[in-house]
């Protein structure tokens, strides 16, 4: 009975917010100096954070543990100073908005702990529009973004990213519909919003014996005369290692290259780069390749999160304001009668 | 018209409301109390007009940029006073109040007053709610602290012009206790945007991770409230060390720290 009485204490429930509230001043104080550890807190659930970079900086990030410890403390003080209101609901049930309110906190911080325990995110995930982005929180399961515009203001500025979207389960459709600023995609969990856009170079318009060909990455191109050209890969950046091997430098333009398997009309087959900075191959040489301009592809960049909280959090975020609105009007009513809680 | 015109007359008036309670404080009358607040309430309907008409010129409501905080902040804390003074007559109080809504309103002065077009992820409803909420709440926070500087002077000169300690000390606890379900509300409506936005619905940028402390130490007062010891004196030095947190969390984050967060 006094253990109980303990749990349901509101002294406790002050001692515990205060620590709380110290401590999370004092650590936020770090954030400013030190954002690779910091900044990477909203790239990923609290979980994966503790695990993959709260563990290595321990200087920086003890005080995290102690912190998530008095939360957890306090959510349990509020559950059971709930708890015991509900047992003498007939005499209290006038302060039914106060203990909406920590019933729905209780809520909120056990939506908030489910989240970051069996959630995960992927921030701002580049998809090239028309190909499959699989997700590697998710195994098995691809984001597939079908179209993508963006709306561009007069003035020059992105207005909107408007994206057609799949989500997979292997081959099965879960969940599809259009992305746009400040409206996502929800189901059970799942969130997608819109993060940003770009563009990003694919391939090279070429000049082929005269005539323009596009050639990016699976491109074929069968002459009359029997001759083939294929193309492997392309690389926006590359450049060629001591011994031979290919380095890929960066997404943008750079040195641009190209892996093409050629067949010539005699039947002989060379396989290689061609490096767009350089004159093509000897062999490659009959076709009379003058690179003209790169080709874009449009990727769109979005955010799939999944939070098994999220239903739980918003629970309790509505119990807390029709709390708050039924707390304002027991605040009145407790004035008229001068009453005080016992401590 | 300048649509900061109104402004300005609201400012000039609320400065002759704050020289009206001094002279009520030295020659005490209750003509002089009740001119004070009629100056309030007129600039008050002033900033009211100002504040409609740069919604409707900017077509949202304009909370987006350090003046237009500020302009609303003091519009907000105006309203809170006129609330108190109108349902307790607190009198000679408007003093310290509207003396800090001329130094809201000085810092507001010279800075742009422009009214920028609306970045996409702002232009929603949740938005212009969670900003109103917000300053609203912090009107009540800065109101508490007024109350709690106003207790602790009333604690020493026992001045029979200013509302007797116990009137103090139950305004304030009011005070705190509107402006935690304002700023409780607020958060709540932040969390709906940035889950919508962000795809998360509580972020640890500097600024998030200040509102949750206003917010838990503001709760932290709704219950030292009951605690014996902490009634009265305890209570108005919390007033104003809360204030500390949301002076910081509006402005000292903003001006010395970087944040992610949208508005900092
Ligand atoms: C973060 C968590 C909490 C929040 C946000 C919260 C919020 C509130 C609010 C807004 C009130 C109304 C205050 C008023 O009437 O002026 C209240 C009252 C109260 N709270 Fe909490 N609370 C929390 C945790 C707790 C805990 C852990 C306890 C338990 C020990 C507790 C016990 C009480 C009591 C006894 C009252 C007074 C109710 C009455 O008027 O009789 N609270 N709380």
């Amino acid at each position: 009975m006094r253990f109980w009485k303990f749990c349901c204490s509101l002294k406790l429930a002050i001692v515990l917010a205060t620590l709380a509230t110290f401590l999370l001043m004092g650590g936020s104080l770090l954030f400013p100096g030190n954002s690779q550890l910091f900044d990477q807190l909203d790239q990923m659930v609290l979980s994966d954070w503790l695990v993959s970079f709260a563990n290595r900086k321990l200087v920086l990030s003890w005080w995290f543990y102690p912190f998530l410890l008095l939360m957890i403390l306090l959510l349990i003080n509020t559950a059971c100073c709930f708890i015991d209101w509900a047992f003498h609901l007939r005499s209290r049930w006038r302060k039914g908005g106060e203990y909406l309110i920590h019933l729905g906190i209780v809520l909120l911080l056990s939506g908030y702990i489910l989240g970051a325990l069996g959630g995960w995110r992927h921030i701002a995930l580049p998809c090239t529009v028309g190909t499959l982005t699989p997700l590697l929180n998710w195994p098995g399961h691809y984001l597939a973004v079908d179209k993508f515009k963006p709306v561009i203001a007069p003035s020059g500025q992105p207005t909107d990213m408007i994206s057609e979207v799949r989500l997979l389960a292997g081959e099965k459709l879960l969940l599809a519909g259009k992305v746009q600023i400040n409206q996502p995609l929800l189901k059970n969990g799942l969130v997608i919003t819109p993060a940003s856009f770009g563009r990003k170079p694919e391939g090279f318009i070429f000049r082929l014996k005269g005539q323009p060909v596009t050639l990016k990455a699976g491109s074929l191109i069968q002459r009359q005369d029997g001759s083939r050209l294929k193309v492997l890969r392309f690389l926006p950046d590359a450049r060629l290692g001591q011994n031979g091997q290919i380095l890929y430098r960066s997404q943008r333009l750079g040195s641009p290259a190209l892996e093409l398997s050629f067949t010539t009309s005699t039947g002989r087959h060379w396989q290689g780069w061609y490096f767009l900075t350089q004159p093509p191959p000897p062999i490659l040489r009959e076709l009379q390749l003058r690179p003209l301009q790169p080709v874009f592809i449009n990727y769109s960049s979005l955010t799939i999160n999944y939070d098994p909280g999220a239903r739980l959090a918003a629970a309790g975020g509505i119990l807390t304001a029709i709390g708050c609105l039924l707390a304002l009007v027991s605040f009145y009513h407790k004035r008229r009668k001068q009453d005080r809680p016992v401590i | 018209m300048n649509n900061l015109l109104f402004f300005q007359l609201a400012a000039l008036s609320y400065l002759l409301a704050v020289l009206f309670y001094l002279w009520h404080f030295f020659r005490p009358s209750d003509l002089i109390r009740k001119y004070a607040l009629g100056l309030i309430s007129g600039g008050f309907l002033l900033q009211t007009i100002s504040l409609v008409w740069r919604w409707q010129l900017a077509g949202f409501l304009p909370v987006t940029n350090l003046f237009s905080t500020l302009f609303f902040f003091s519009w907000a804390l105006a309203s809170c006073y006129l609330y108190f003074d109108l349902r307790y007559r607190i009198g000679a109080s408007g003093l310290f109040v509207m003396l800090l809504n001329l130094l809201l309103i000085g810092f507001a002065i010279g800075r742009d007053s422009s009214l920028p077009s609306l970045i996409p992820s702002l232009d929603t409803i949740y938005f212009s709610t969670h900003i109103a909420l917000s300053f609203l709440g912090y009107a009540f926070f800065a109101m508490a602290f007024s109350l709690g500087g106003l207790y602790l002077i009333q604690a020493r000169i026992k001045s029979p012009l200013l509302p007797d300690l116990l009137l103090l000390r139950k305004l304030n606890e009011e005070a705190v206790f509107l402006g935690f379900i304002l700023f409780t509300l607020c958060m709540l409506i932040g969390g709906i945007w940035a889950y919508e936005a962000w795809g998360y619905w509580f972020s640890w940028n500097i600024k998030g991770v200040w509102s949750f402390l206003v917010w838990l130490f503001y709760a932290g007062m709704c219950h030292a409230k009951f605690v014996r010891r902490w009634q009265g004196t305890g209570y108005a030095l919390l007033s104003i060390l809360g204030f500390g947190v949301v002076l910081f969390t509006y402005l000292g984050i903003g001006l010395l720290l970087e944040s992610n967060h949208p508005l900092s």
